[in-house]
């Protein structure tokens, strides 16, 4: 097949180009740990308020620290909201984020940050990530769930590490 | 009046336009990304 040299150079730039992208991003992800949330564990969205970790007093920030150090958050999609309404977490340190919806499809979304995920009914979306600046952001639902979709969202405090204490309520650490 | 063809006539040349476009637009996709990927998205922390 005949391929004109110029076309043949633009070619070549552009191939250049994908394995810079690429390359920087297989380095990127292998030497940070980045991937995409992948992890599969069912549960039933109908018994939600029956379950051990999702029952309403275990929502929220939790109390003790996971081994690897990070903090763990558990939190309820459906009927437009996010459970509890807001959270308060540390910037600078990693923070597992665990969810699931008691009703439809819901998504998960932090604008500004790295954090978003679909919620899907019947399964427990987990993701890690952290905030490295302070400051008060939304969590948004972005997958369109009804007709209340655009009032559900609720608010994500980033305090200092130094600012920040791990939650002392039986609530899980929802504030009030 | 020529009945050269504009490829024709330009045959030999150096395509100075083409190489100044390939430049321009190879160098402007690529800082582009590049700002986006190691300026915005890594340092927002890691995610997975």
């Amino acid at each position: 097949m005949h391929i004109d040299t110029l076309e043949r150079k633009w070619l070549y730039v552009a191939l250049a180009m994908v394995l810079l992208f690429v390359g920087a991003i297989f380095y990127t992800a292998l030497s940070r740990g980045i991937h995409p949330p992948s992890h599969v564990e069912t549960i039933d969205s109908a018994a939600l308020h029956l379950s051990g970790e999702f029952a309403e007093d275990k929502l929220g920030v939790q109390r003790e620290l996971l081994a690897d150090g990070s903090v763990q958050v558990r939190l309820v999609a459906g009927r437009y909201g996010f459970y509890p309404r807001e959270i308060e977490i540390p910037a600078g340190k990693q923070i597992r984020f665990r969810l699931a919806s008691m009703d439809v499809l819901h998504g998960m979304h932090i604008p500004m940050t790295n954090m978003s995920t679909m919620v899907v009914p019947g399964f427990v979306s987990e993701i890690t990530t952290l905030f490295p600046k302070p400051g008060e952001y939304p969590l948004l639902c972005n997958e369109y769930c009804g007709l209340g979709h655009d009032h559900m969202w609720s608010k994500v405090t980033v305090v200092a590490q130094e600012y920040w204490r791990a939650p002392t309520s039986t609530t899980g650490g929802a504030r009030p | 009046m020529s009945s050269e063809h504009p490829a024709e006539a330009g045959e030999g040349g150096s395509p100075i336009g083409t190489w100044v476009l390939l430049c321009l637009v190879a160098i402007g996709m690529t800082a582009a990304w590049l700002f986006l990927y190691f300026g915005v998205f890594l340092p927002r922390g890691s995610v997975g």
